[in-house]
């Protein structure tokens, strides 16, 4: 129940040196420089990260927990998630959400799919509905999905994308304005994560309702924003007017590093940084490729595999660590209303630390408190897995 | 932030009778019970309650809050105010089970989940029931069962009114249907799914309830029967019930001084059951607090008052001082319900990793300190930490 890690090298996401951090069931209790007297006690463990690396375990702002896909007929549809993907990629807080298919997967089958992930170790919050328009509920209201139903903390939906219900702006008000109000009255984040496509509407959509509604540009986060230079461009321009982007890591080694490469040009842009920026993996969802024509002409899924060898990319690149971690901590933290309580290692915050060796290549992994992972050995399972 | 709370030379009822005990908490978990816990042993900020050899039990789990109000049986004016967090810390409950009443209309089970968590916000734990005393049930989802699954706070449906002039006069068939809706939502959510039923003082009593036990496979612990103490045919019945394997409910609120005038007082109703040999893991007690009752005054008519959570503490302490052990008591309201409605062990006992509910009691048996999930909220008799918009 207490586990005290020794002398790591701390990321906050902010570096604050070599320290000791003591952990009491599932939450971190104390981080000093040397905390001592603890070596011997009855139950507790001692962990010596001599040479390591401590940051703050990953936040995935974008996950198909039930599995996604479907765009090529049923035997397309992908499977479900399994616990140890996650924790064995870095991962202690995921937000579950829908795909194209709001049909044959639903909201009630992805909470009941986020509960057992937290059961099981790790946090999970979901959104409501799926690409379409009007949206796919539980209760029959957005705004009563997000009020009523735990982790509920927002709502999802397709923009500018072939596969959207191509929402107007005033249709994406009517959301945004229910998730906002469900978000006050039930104290979560009341986010609208808007699947973004490569459609020529773009952001438009988006700064229609900043244009002609009161909704804090905080509630809106588009995301799969790196998909081309248009809607970068457009990123950008939210960014510099208070809102967030979230970016999508590759789904294959080339992939990843083409998307490494667009992230460091993001992050140099005037008024744009790590703080506004998210990445996220869409692991379990598909990553069809359509020709000219709309046809899919194949697909594959992704896998959050990428999140970190994005991270180790961008350092290798000159991006000091702290700031490439904020993509996944401090910054998605904000987003979720959890700011020092996930994406940081505080005092009084959870005990989600990911344990970075000396290629910052991924060690261990403590989450909510529990050990996930150890030197490369996963200690934590799913039920079936 | 991270706090740590030790209880020092605690006469320990974890409900059994333990001696002499020090409990460390740390983030309203109970991280270690010993004869003796270093105050350093964290390190730093340790907040240190000496007990003084004085009892230390599980905070009480109230199953059955009005906590959104309830009455209005004579109109409008008659309706209760809702449940203040001083009313229930004051009390020793440290987890309750919001319910509606006879009014499906005018309150809604969305208010009750929302109550449900503003308390749970403010310190204590709380769940709910969804639907009322009618029939149809009404739910936040459309359908009890989805209620059931689908929202973490609901345990299960009630009070479904019965043998009760204000109750739907449901059939047998429909109370069978509910109750596997409960039992189906339960399992799938990994609760207990439990209904609890009004009882009223109409002459059937728990008669359908039993035939329901003899025609269907539905486990007995699904049943949890309230009010048996109205009258002593129904408690008669009751104690068979409970014989039978399903729980039976206590009113501590129900008694004479409280305008019931044929009923049993709850702490007499324990000691019988403890001595009729009833099985006494089966007997629960709640409180109804914040339900109206109507007591008559002596000139004539009848005053409305709103019933007290505080109840359930005076009966215990009753039905101590009639004879019944402590451990025996306090199960009544802390193991028994939290076991019924699948809350244990994380409450109604104090044990390594439940949650830090925990009262402790002066020498005259009164409640001098509630802890609830490791924070100080009564000390010295005195409310510490009020609610959002109390005075």
């Amino acid at each position: 129940m207490i586990k005290l890690l020794k002398n790591a090298q701390v990321y906050a996401p902010v570096p604050l040196g070599k320290k000791d951090v003591l952990i009491v069931d599932e939450k971190i209790y104390r981080i000093e420089d040397r905390i001592e007297g603890y070596e011997g006690l009855p139950d507790v463990e001692t962990f010596d990260l001599e040479g390591k690396t401590l940051v703050p375990g990953y936040i995935d702002m974008h996950v198909h927990i039930t599995g996604g896909g479907g765009e090529q007929g049923p035997a397309s549809r992908v499977p479900e998630s399994q616990l140890s993907v996650f924790t064995t990629n870095g991962i202690t807080t995921v937000v579950g959400l829908l795909g194209t298919d709001g049909i044959t997967r639903s909201i009630e089958n992805l909470v009941a799919k986020a509960r057992a992930l937290t059961d099981e170790g790790i946090t999970a919050y979901t959104l409501t509905s799926a690409y379409g328009y009007p949206p796919v509920t539980m209760t029959g209201s957005v705004e009563k999905d997000i009020m009523m139903i735990t982790p509920m903390i927002g709502v999802k939906i397709a923009v500018s994308d072939h596969r959207s219900s191509n929402p107007t702006g005033e249709d994406l008000i009517a959301v945004a304005t229910a998730a906002r109000r469900a978000g006050l009255l039930s104290n979560t984040p009341g986010l609208v994560t808007m699947h973004m496509g490569s459609g020529k509407g773009r952001l438009d959509p988006i700064f229609y309702v900043l244009d002609h509604s009161d909704v804090p540009a905080k509630n809106l986060l588009p995301t799969h924003m790196l998909r081309s230079p248009e809607l970068i461009d457009d990123g950008t321009e939210l960014v510099r007017r208070g809102g967030y982007m979230d970016c999508t890591a590759g789904c294959d080694d080339m992939d990843m590093e083409v998307a490494a490469g667009q992230l460091m040009e993001l992050l140099s842009r005037d008024g744009v940084s790590a703080d506004h920026v998210t990445m996220s993996s869409d692991a379990f969802g598909s990553q069809p490729r359509f020709d000219e024509n709309g046809e899919c002409i194949g697909l594959t899924y992704a896998s959050p595999k990428y999140l970190h060898k994005t991270i180790q990319s961008l350092v290798r690149r000159g991006l000091p660590l702290e700031e490439a971690l904020k993509l996944l901590t401090s910054t998605p933290a904000v987003l979720l209303g959890k700011e020092g309580k996930k994406g940081c290692v505080a005092v009084g915050a959870d005990a989600d630390l990911l344990v970075l060796g000396e290629g910052l290549e991924i060690d261990s992994l403590f989450a909510r408190g529990k050990t996930a992972l150890w030197e490369g050995k996963v200690l934590m399972k799913g039920r079936f897995e | 932030m991270a706090c740590a709370l030790l209880i020092r030379h605690a006469d320990l009822y974890t409900p059994e009778p333990m001696g002499i005990q020090d409990v460390l908490v740390v983030n309203g978990i109970i991280i270690r019970i010993a004869e003796k816990i270093d105050e350093n042993f964290l390190g730093i900020g340790v907040e240190v309650i000496e007990a003084r050899g004085r009892k230390v039990v599980p905070g009480y789990v109230d199953q059955h809050v009005h906590i959104i109000g309830g009455g209005g049986e004579a109109g409008p004016y008659s309706r209760t105010p809702e449940v203040q967090l001083s009313d229930v810390v004051s009390s020793g409950v440290t987890t309750l089970i919001g319910v509606l009443g006879t009014d499906g209309t005018g309150r809604h089970p969305e208010t009750l989940l929302a109550k449900a968590r503003g308390l749970e916000t403010e310190g204590i734990t709380a769940y709910m029931l969804t639907g009322s005393y009618e029939i149809p049930l009404r739910t936040i989802t459309g359908d009890a069962r989805r209620d059931v699954i689908l929202i973490d706070k609901v345990l299960g449906i009630g009070e479904i009114a019965l043998s009760d002039h204000r109750s739907s006069q449901p059939t047998k068939d429909e109370l069978k249907r509910i109750l596997t809706q409960a039992r189906l939502g339960g399992i799938l959510s990994g609760k207990a799914g439990v209904v609890q039923f009004h009882m009223g003082v109409g002459a059937a009593g728990l008669g359908m309830l039993f035939e329901i036990l003899d025609e269907t496979e539905i486990p007995a612990k699904h049943f949890i029967p309230t009010h048996v103490n109205r009258a002593i045919p129904l408690f008669e019945q009751a104690k068979e019930f409970a014989r039978r394997g399903g729980y039976i409910d206590l009113t501590s609120g129900i008694r004479e001084s409280d305008g019931f005038p044929s009923c049993i007082k709850p702490s007499d109703a324990i000691r019988i059951c403890m001595e009729e040999g009833v099985p006494m893991d089966r007997l629960t007690m709640s409180s109804d607090g914040n339900g109206s009752m109507s007591v008559p005054l002596p000139e004539g008519g009848a005053r409305l008052l709103v019933t007290r959570l505080s109840s359930l503490h005076e009966e215990i302490r009753d039905a101590v001082m009639a004879g019944v052990p402590l451990e025996t008591a306090i199960r009544v309201c802390g193991e028994n319900p939290a076991r019924a409605n699948g809350l244990w062990p994380q409450k109604g006992c104090i044990r390594v990793d439940s949650d830090a509910d925990m009262l402790i009691l002066s020498e005259e048996l009164k409640i001098d300190t509630v802890i609830a999930r490791g924070r100080t909220m009564v000390q010295g008799g005195e409310v510490l930490v009020k609610g959002t918009f109390e005075e």
